[in-house]
């Protein structure tokens, strides 16, 4: 039996290799997508591309992480429809100068959807799953990136504080956190050869499995969880003198 | 942008070189505009150096943009971005009745690929080539600036583009017009030519009753045997030829799995003894008859083993395509056959086909006649006096090569080859009058000047 009016998935940052490669993913299982990003007119070429392949239901929406109050706008278009999923792949990689714009992009922009979404599904009586994509570098600021780290950082706080707060009304939150993946990120930053480097159809199908089964946070490819868990265990003492 | 090592299908010759992969129409834009010469590169499925940058060159790879842009389910035509493989379009189109109109022996080339080395097929005495089926395509200029044209708009570019090695610019989309299939099966008759004479006229005689034609041809067997084959005949087959489980869903391929190649396999795998076993095996198992054979096995028999070109090792190794027409086909074949087959040179994989009439581009390949291909291992060093052998038949003939395959002719045979040279030669210094657009084919076979 077909399901009449099949829940949605929201995703948000399109554009990203990884949020595509995850749309794929969902139009090829025929599921109604809600594609959102800046770049509209590259967007609506994805879906296009993802409706002639999948013959999926897909609708395209332009959202501007940048801008407060695009979050509570995005949320309103899913009033009245049931929601599978938010997925939030969007965010910004700057240096010192950039900090308020990461923070914007990287944490703000994404808790302002998901308070929104929250709100309106705890009414509406929906248990969506809000899932953000953060980063590895969240886990320890390193000087080479630590300002990117820290709007990650903030991001996984937040997500956390979301999850203990949703729980017991049934709502899921999932925190994706990926090392490297072949992406604009790494070109020329990470050698293309480095057995490190995740192919971005890897990390959507290990995002999908998160998002489809129970987890809480996972690390894409899966061994940067023991990697992160020694760099974390690192005393600040030996951690402040290490060039990383 | 970054370096990598870049190498055609043969894996001879491999350069080390920068490659741009944009995946916007914006970054194509920027990464198009950069200095340097620069050619644009699909799968990396030509043989040679095809999709190779010159010494101080950069190649731009086509597979960052991959989407399809439209589809007419009512006349079949499909645009697309020049990034899209085949094999996505099969994937796509099948399940619902439509296939490519011409497929070469390997579904994983691009959309851009396929137009610029106007590939052929088994069915190309019917059907001709990939490009007669292409409406319309946009360019990216050499000179910057982007240009749609077709056979009613800027005609002498679109002619010069297709086929003609990326020289004109970067192909950015394609539409191309798909065709019905009764169902994703041929049905394939088997026969043996005991000898070239034999083999030529059953792929002669056999042309008007079927749309697929080809023949695999034992390269090694020599004196009387020489030019023996195995002629595969294959028309589609309808729903109802179909096994009932098959007719069920006419258009679904059976899954099967696919085997790798995982690494390099040792020269001496692929030696005179083994090549000259399989080839006989090959021969004498071939049971003449009838049967159903789904399009993947049929069309794309290699594709099941990924990356089959490392089962010649580091060498490498060349392909040799070449086509005569009929006035001199049978000469040019034997003696083409005669001395691959003293060299010891010889592998498994040789199909000889023959060809329908010549389209209108002046750098397609081929024409009226047969047309001969096959793998030769390397390195190129103990494949030089082959090659160079080969040259001189070909002169003798009137033979010629295809550029996609090349990676060894004798460029002063060229214009002899390629009558229509001069004329896309006007085409492409219109369009590039700096030369920004060059490849190492096209310079080491002075397709500019």
């Amino acid at each position: 039996m077909t399901e009449t009016n099949p829940p949605l998935q929201l995703i948000v940052g399109v554009t990203s290799p990884i949020a595509r490669a995850y749309a794929v993913e969902c139009a090829a299982a025929g599921k109604p997508l809600l594609l959102a990003g800046r770049n509209l007119e590259e967007i609506e070429l994805i879906a296009e591309d993802l409706r002639i392949r999948h013959r999926a239901p897909i609708a395209v929406e332009r959202y501007d992480a940048a801008l407060p109050g695009e979050g509570r706008r995005l949320a309103l278009l899913l009033t009245g429809r049931p929601v599978r999923a938010v997925v939030a792949f969007h965010g910004i990689m700057g240096d010192r100068d950039d900090f308020a714009a990461m923070l914007q992009v990287n944490c703000t922009s994404i808790a302002e959807l998901f308070e929104a979404v929250a709100d309106q599904s705890v009414q509406a009586g929906g248990k969506p799953v809000l899932a953000a994509v953060s980063s590895v570098a969240g886990d320890r600021g390193r000087q080479s990136n630590y300002p990117y780290g820290a709007s990650k950082a903030a991001l996984d706080a937040y997500l956390s504080g979301l999850r203990n707060r949703l729980h017991p009304l049934g709502l899921r939150v999932v925190t994706i956190k990926p090392g490297f993946v072949r992406t604009r990120l790494t070109e020329g930053k990470v050698n293309p050869r480095s057995p490190l480097l995740a192919e971005p159809a890897q990390v959507a199908a290990d995002i999908r499995r998160a998002i489809e089964g129970s987890a809480d946070v996972i690390y894409t490819r899966w061994f940067w969880r023991p990697i992160m868990a020694i760099i974390r265990s690192i005393p600040e003492f030996v951690f402040k003198r290490l060039k990383l | 942008m970054k370096h990598e090592r870049l190498a055609g299908w043969g894996r001879l010759p491999i350069v080390d070189a920068p490659q741009a992969c944009p995946s916007t129409a914006a970054e194509l834009s920027s990464a198009w505009a950069a200095a340097g010469s620069r050619i644009s590169r699909g799968l990396g499925r030509a043989y040679g150096d095809a999709a190779l940058p010159t010494a101080e060159g950069f190649t731009l790879s086509a597979l960052g943009l991959a989407k399809m842009v439209s589809f007419d389910g009512a006349s079949g035509l499909l645009v697309a971005e020049s990034g899209v493989s085949l094999a996505e379009i099969i994937e796509t189109f099948l399940p619902r009745g439509w296939f490519l109109p011409v497929v070469p022996g390997t579904k994983f080339v691009t959309l851009g690929g396929a137009v610029a080395a106007d590939i052929h097929g088994k069915n190309h005495h019917v059907d001709g080539t990939f490009g007669v089926h292409v409406a319309w395509l946009d360019l990216l200029l050499p000179t910057g600036g982007s240009l749609r044209c077709s056979e009613g708009h800027e005609a002498a570019i679109f002619r010069a583009t297709i086929g003609g090695m990326g020289l004109t610019g970067h192909i950015t989309r394609v539409a191309i017009r798909l065709r019905r299939v009764p169902s994703a099966w041929c049905k394939v008759r088997t026969i043996r030519g005991r000898d070239l004479d034999h083999t030529l006229e059953l792929l002669a005689t056999n042309d008007g009753s079927y749309r697929h034609t080809v023949a695999w041809m034992d390269c090694v067997a020599v004196g009387d045997r020489l030019g023996r084959g195995v002629v595969m005949l294959g028309n589609e087959a309808t729903p109802a030829e179909l096994p009932p489980a098959a007719a069920a869903a006419p258009h679904r391929l059976p899954s099967k799995a696919q085997l790798a190649v995982p690494f390099d396999l040792p020269d001496f795998a692929l030696g005179p003894l083994t090549v000259g076993a399989f080839n006989s095996c090959y021969y004498v198992l071939a049971k003449d008859g009838e049967k159903l054979v789904d399009f993947e096995k049929f069309f794309f028999p290699l594709d099941a083993i990924r990356d089959w070109n490392r089962i010649y090792g580091r060498r490498g190794f060349a392909q040799f395509q070449a086509y005569f027409p009929d006035a001199t086909a049978e000469a040019g074949l034997r003696a083409c056959l005669d001395a691959i087959g003293r060299s010891r040179q010889a592998s498994f994989l040789a199909v000889l086909k023959r060809s329908g009439p010549a389209n209108d581009f002046p750098l397609s390949f081929l024409d009226l006649g047969y047309t001969l291909a096959l793998d030769l291992p390397g390195p190129a060093k103990t494949l030089a006096p082959l090659m160079a052998e080969l040259d001189g038949i070909l002169a003798a003939y009137r033979g010629k090569v295809y550029f996609a395959k090349d990676a060894f002719v004798n460029p002063a045979m060229i214009p002899a080859m390629y009558p229509r040279l001069e004329e896309f030669r006007r085409v492409q210094r219109a369009l590039d009058p700096s030369g920004t657009v060059r490849s190492l084919l096209s310079t080491r076979l002075k397709l500019h000047d």
